[in-house]
């Protein structure tokens, strides 16, 4: 196989590929950092590259597998993950002004390390909306970055350099945070799949926080076996992550080669209107109704709540972060992102009674939703109220209004991570030509419910196909 | 409530009180971003919660 063909593998196969000797990891890893140096110069995905140790852990994986031993999950595939991971040696931007990163960490964060110890290549790290708050990866310090698909419009955010990067075949995965929508959107706008596993199922230890109460770390990737190994080999409890509570030993992949080979018979799929048809432009909406369709859905859902449940995240999220923030906000305001130190400020101002209002709301909805999982295994809604916006676009106009464009992306997204759902996101290919994505939500704990849905998904030919966007 | 607050009164008030020195141009970003949030905020406002219902919870001892 020669190095140009291995950079459109899915993870797995590389990885696969390694273990029989078909390609080593050092050339896994070559072949990414020059599609990387090739395409970045227009894209932009990339704050920092770290190709000295990925080379490096290329090179143990092929010395090992030389002396015959059994090769981990991961072996040699290569990644990169959102500026907001601690790499040791490494300054932690947070999508920050470099001047105010601070010293480099000495440790890697958990996921970093686990995945490491799953055989994975680290290549570099990834642009964001600054401090994660944003929808667009429009960063004034370190430039937008742009949409493999089309290079006039964003990537989305705030782990947009995660869904370019993946897209662009800059790398195989990429390991992203999600607060309100920040997997969930670039995948929608990039072309690709990504996991917002449930809250506390991947540790967050040595991740910059956003939002303590609603963040969440998982996957980007070609494929939902490929989030299903990532999320088998990164899952496990973690005494760095106070919220962390699953134990290692899912087997999220099995559930995805079950649903391959065998179909998905039985699985109680549902739509979600209402609200989410309010808010979705055209190619939205027929997304979600041609996934529901797929999936053969039996019902459609109009849940009562939903703006309140998108009112309590945004509440939380400003109240959050600018008290998250307040220390910088008062000694280096001139230092901080133009685009959202205004609304991170005006966070830190809000009445305490609203913040209580939305953490006791957030009890409320999550009872509401955990009896529709009585019904249902699996709910299906977009993920994106529309295609990727252009660079600069400051409305969006959809079907229930004309709104501002930077907090409004994560309409459809903002009240499910709010009560900690798991979502795979699946990207669909629209009439314009651009992809779109749709949210499969299942119960707290279920991801493998989810990863199967979107396994059916791609066996059935339904999935965006995007080759190498140019 | 919405588009009757008086959020420039707030903010200044409230600014003083988390240490902010905010200039004119400043506050009235600041006043346009909180307009924007009680916007957003309203529906959640409204809800009337049952006493049993607490915050969803986080802390574990």
């Amino acid at each position: 196989m020669s190095r140009l063909d291995a950079g459109a593998l899915h993870a797995w196969q590389m990885a696969d590929c390694v273990a029989h000797g078909d390609i080593s990891a050092r050339e896994l890893v070559t072949a990414a950092l020059d599609n990387l140096r090739n395409r970045d110069a227009s894209i932009n995905a990339y704050t920092d590259i770290t190709e000295q140790r990925a080379l490096l852990e290329a090179d143990v994986i092929d010395q090992r597998r030389v002396r015959g031993e059994a090769l981990p999950p991961l072996a040699g595939v290569p990644y990169a993950v959102k500026n907001l991971f601690d790499v040791a040696g490494l300054p932690t931007l947070a999508g920050g002004h470099r001047g105010r990163a601070g010293a480099a960490p000495s440790e890697d964060a958990t996921l970093v390390s686990r995945s490491a110890a799953a055989g994975a290549c680290l290549i570099g790290a990834l642009n964001m909306d600054a401090y994660a708050y944003g929808f667009t990866t429009e960063n004034s310090f370190h430039g937008v970055t742009r949409n493999p698909h089309d290079p006039m419009r964003v990537a989305g955010g705030s782990s947009g350099g995660c869904g370019a990067a993946v897209a662009a075949q800059m790398c195989a995965f990429a390991l992203g945070s999600d607060t309100n929508g920040s997997i969930r959107v670039p995948s929608s706008f990039c072309g690709v799949f990504g996991l917002k596993p449930t809250f506390g199922a991947l540790s967050r230890g040595g991740s910059r926080p956003f939002v303590h109460n609603i963040d969440h770390l998982g996957p980007f990737a070609r494929g939902s076996r490929d989030l299903a190994r990532i999320f088998d080999a990164l899952v496990g409890l973690d005494s760095r992550d106070h919220a962390c509570t699953r134990e290692a030993g899912a087997q999220t992949e099995a559930a995805v080669l079950r649903a391959q080979s065998e179909g998905i018979a039985g699985l109680r799929v549902a739509r979600l209107t209402g609200y989410f048809d309010q808010w979705s432009g055209p190619d939205a909406r027929s997304a979600s109704r041609a996934v529901a369709m797929a999936l053969g859905a039996q019902d459609e859902l109009d849940l009562p709540n939903v703006p309140a449940a998108r009112a309590a995240g945004f509440v939380i999220t400003a109240s959050e972060s600018g008290q998250l923030y307040r220390p910088e906000l008062q000694a280096h305001y001139d230092d901080m992102e133009p685009l959202n130190r205004d609304r991170m400020l005006a966070g830190s101002l809000l009445p305490a009674s609203w913040y209580v209002q939305a953490q006791r709301f957030r009890l409320a909805f999550a009872r509401q939703l955990n009896a529709v999982f009585e019904r249902f295994d699996v709910l299906v809604a977009p993920a994106t109220p529309c295609v990727a916006t252009e660079i600069g676009q400051a409305w969006i106009d959809l079907p229930g209004g004309r709104v501002p464009t930077r907090p409004s992306i994560g309409l459809m997204t903002q009240p499910i991570s709010f009560i900690g759902l798991p979502v795979v996101a699946v990207p669909l290919p629209t009439a314009g030509g651009l992809p779109i994505g749709v949210q499969l939500i299942a119960a707290p704990g279920r991801e493998d419910l989810a990863l199967a849905a979107a396994a059916a998904l791609e066996a059935g030919g339904n999935t965006f196909k995007s080759g190498s966007p140019k | 409530m919405t588009g009757t607050t008086d959020w420039r009164s707030y903010a200044l008030v409230m600014a003083g009180v988390q240490g902010y020195a905010l200039d004119e141009a400043q506050l009235e970003r600041v006043v346009a971003q909180l307009e924007l949030i009680e916007g957003i905020a309203a529906p959640l406002l409204a809800q009337q919660l049952p006493p049993e219902i607490e915050p969803a919870p986080v802390f574990k001892p």
